[in-house]
């Protein structure tokens, strides 16, 4: 993980809180784009909501550790794999 | 007021009633509709309470290229100079396989059709449009209308003034109590339809798409013109119900339905819906509404056996 990397919401994304999960929509413009939508639970929501355009990874992940009392190398793995979907599904640059 | 028993006419003027929104159609080349046809339980002498959609139609031999930024699209991207009416010609003007668009025209949205032959500039609310209709002809038949751009434009207007949502859904209504029936193509509303047509105290909404509305603290269904395989309930009108429970259908050879958790029925919902994905407010208004449904109501995912057992097991189960 580079502790530094700033990332930020992809303006095409549309959040909403549905029963205490962060779920995402992306706007299509497309019909041939339309898939999924998808949901964050708990952490994932809170990390979600950290990536600001401000926040580093390495600054999302300590206060992560805080708030969850998890280890730093548990939280830093979780939140790599929560990047890496994210950066997939096209809801953060 | 429900028209009764009136043969095929020209009128300037049609008002439809769909869900409680009135569209008010006006041609000065007049406008077709047809005895007997479904849309009749939809068709009024006048608005109940006020006009919330006024359009106004005339008929163009041609499309016509207009200055746009494409918003959304079936299929696919770019079209070409070309401008025509057959196949191969509406292929080289939308691109092939492109079946409609909404684009920004000015301080207008477009929204064309190469599969039915429309282009029709609407307000930014929805409330007020023009619509071009690509024909030769000079006649205009009411069912063009609602079969072809109304659907797409009530999609809209919905979602835009937080009225409610369409959903791909068949409905029955069984003594005071509405359900839904909900899946892809194939999954077996018009099937669903078929068996509880007829059956003592039943009523048919509709066996493909249906309107979900909020009023006074409760959810109900809304019939629609947008039939699917199956339309013969039109005859005995159905227009609204309470909606009680929800069921996720699919075929199976042996009834069985087990509850749904409220959050993965919201997923499945959503899916069902028809949503301005283009649309960031919109987007999130039907989320909200969805989920406001799927945590109000009963929900049961139903492997369903094409018989009529289905009844008493779905009476015996809610």
């Amino acid at each position: 993980m580079d502790e530094n990397k700033i990332f930020k919401k992809n303006q095409d994304v549309v959040t909403r809180k549905i029963a205490g999960e962060v779920i995402l929509l992306p706007i299509y413009r497309t019909s041939k784009d339309m898939s999924y939508i998808y949901s964050l639970n708990k952490t994932a929501a809170a990390a979600w909501e950290l990536i600001d355009g401000k926040n580093t990874l390495g600054k999302i992940r300590d206060k992560l550790t805080q708030a969850y009392d998890a280890g730093k190398g548990k939280i830093a793995k979780q939140l790599d794999e929560l990047i890496n979907d994210l950066k997939l599904i096209k809801a953060i640059s | 007021m429900k028209m009764d028993n009136f043969v095929t006419q020209m009128r300037e003027e049609v008002i439809l009633d769909i869900a409680g929104v009135c569209v008010k159609i006006r041609s000065d080349s007049g406008i077709e509709l047809e005895s007997g046809a479904g849309y009749s339980n939809f068709i009024r002498l006048r608005c109940p309470k006020k006009t919330d959609i006024d359009l106004t139609l005339k008929v163009n031999n041609s499309y016509t290229k207009y200055s746009s930024e494409i918003i959304f699209q079936t299929e696919k991207d770019i079209p070409s100079e070309s401008i025509g009416r057959n196949q191969e010609e509406k292929d080289a003007y939308f691109g092939r396989g492109v079946d409609w668009r909404i684009s920004r025209a000015g301080s207008k949205i477009l929204l064309e059709s190469a599969y039915g032959n429309f282009q029709v500039f609407l307000d930014k609310d929805f409330k007020k449009g023009f619509a071009y209709i690509i024909k030769s002809s000079g006649r205009v038949n009411v069912s063009e209308i609602i079969y072809g751009f109304l659907q797409i434009l009530l999609m809209c207007y919905l979602a835009k003034h937080r009225l409610g949502v369409i959903v791909h859904s068949a409905a029955v209504k069984d003594g005071g109590k509405g359900y839904l029936f909900s899946g892809p193509s194939g999954a077996g509303k018009s099937t669903t339809g078929r068996i509880w047509y007829g059956h003592g105290g039943c009523g048919i909404l509709n066996d493909d798409r249906v309107i979900l509305r909020r009023e006074g603290g409760r959810f109900y269904i809304y019939s629609t013109p947008w039939h699917g395989d199956f339309s013969d309930y039109f005859s005995s009108y159905t227009a609204r119900v309470n909606l009680s429970s929800i069921f996720f259908i699919y075929h199976r050879k042996k009834n069985s339905a087990f509850k749904l958790d409220s959050r993965k029925g919201f997923g499945l919902l959503f899916q069902s819906a028809f949503v301005p994905f283009w649309d960031r407010d919109c987007l999130g208004y039907i989320a909200e509404f969805i989920s406001r449904v799927a945590f109000s109501v009963p929900l049961y995912k139903f492997g369903f056996k094409n018989d009529k057992n289905v009844i008493a097991y779905v009476r015996d189960l809610v």
